[in-house]
């Protein structure tokens, strides 16, 4: 292990080598025979401290914990965001006599949607074929008027 | 209820239990508001960003699975939402301008521990936010270099060159105030 990475593995996971991973552990002692390794260490180590010292200084008072609390109470809470999957098992499964109508009312609506789908397609075509029977009778009508209307012919002979 | 763990609380909120609800907060709220304050460097944003963040505690409890624990969760929700103020520009807060040393002449020794705290608070708040939030979560909150890449959704190698970069700076900070 060289210096380098020594300093490496004190950055990464502290300045207390008994943390570090065991891979690592088992070349700290002889590292620490070098004064120069050994000057890293406690350098490293008077870091941590003012580190720690640094953070725990900055304490958080009673009443900005308060205000947020009473930011939350202040207002009603918001719908929950429920998993689909979950809230149809919750449904199905949990609270059936809750539920039943629901499913019944869905039924009943399907049904009701392809009974008036089949009827109306029933009519639609029923209305279409009288249509079409009207449409060819007419037509032969007025074809048969065109093609052997005598009176249009009169009169061109020579 | 007091004793009631974590996960068992995120369990009553899932089915709608606003006194779990309460209650959870008031447990976590204290250490989110300073890790937030200590990335955003403003208390009423901080206070802002907590609320906020126990709001989609509320809001997402139903999807919450405890594959970690509520904590390591809870603090990628606030760091998260830090991170993302941060990218905004915004005011300089009051706070910044620090406290008037201590004039009495018995206090010597405590201000020149003072002022190295100071400059190295300073250089913890100079560095860019990946890399305070890194030392904060693992110093502040005592959080492993696991669980911090889990707080910030990264790899653990990736922290772990955020907190080797942050350290040549603070160390830098530290050399530089024992000139």
């Amino acid at each position: 292990m060289t210096v380098f990475r020594f300093q490496h593995l004190i950055d990464v996971w502290g300045s207390d080598p008994s943390r570090w991973p065991a891979s690592e552990q088992a070349f700290t002692g002889r590292m620490l025979a070098d004064p120069v390794a050994r000057a890293l260490l406690d350098q490293a180590k008077m870091l941590d401290q003012v580190i720690s010292r640094a953070e725990t200084a900055a304490k958080i008072p009673d009443h900005a914990v308060n205000r947020v609390l009473a930011g939350l109470r202040s207002r009603p809470l918001p719908p929950q965001r429920l998993p689909l999957l979950s809230r149809w098992r919750r449904g199905a499964a949990g609270n059936y006599w809750v539920t039943w109508p629901r499913f019944a009312a869905l039924a009943c609506g399907a049904t009701l949607g392809i009974v008036v789908g089949l009827s109306s397609l029933g009519m639609s075509m029923a209305i279409s074929l009288d249509l079409n029977l009207t449409q060819t009778a007419a037509t032969d009508t007025d074809l048969s008027g065109n093609l052997f209307d005598a009176d249009s012919v009169t009169g061109l002979g020579p | 209820m007091e004793e009631t763990a974590d996960q068992d609380l995120m369990a009553g909120i899932a089915n709608g239990d606003e006194a779990a609800f309460r209650l959870l907060s008031r447990r976590h709220a204290a250490r989110a508001i300073r890790l937030a304050q200590r990335i955003v460097q403003n208390h009423a944003l901080a206070e802002e960003i907590v609320q906020e963040a126990l709001l989609r505690v509320w809001i997402n409890a139903p999807r919450w699975r405890p594959a970690a624990p509520f904590q390591t969760w809870f603090f990628r929700i606030v760091v998260n939402l830090c991170l993302n103020q941060k990218r905004r520009p915004s005011f300089a807060p009051l706070e910044s301008a620090g406290d008037p040393p201590d004039p009495s002449p018995d206090a010597v020794g405590q201000i020149e521990a003072r002022e190295l705290d100071q400059s190295i608070a300073a250089a913890i708040d100079a560095l860019p936010d990946r890399q305070r939030t890194a030392i904060l979560l693992t110093y502040h909150e005592g959080l492993s270099n696991a669980e911090t890449a889990t707080v910030l959704g990264t790899s653990v190698s990736a922290v772990e060159t955020l907190l080797a970069r942050a350290k040549r700076a603070l160390r830098a900070a530290l050399a530089g105030h024992a000139r």
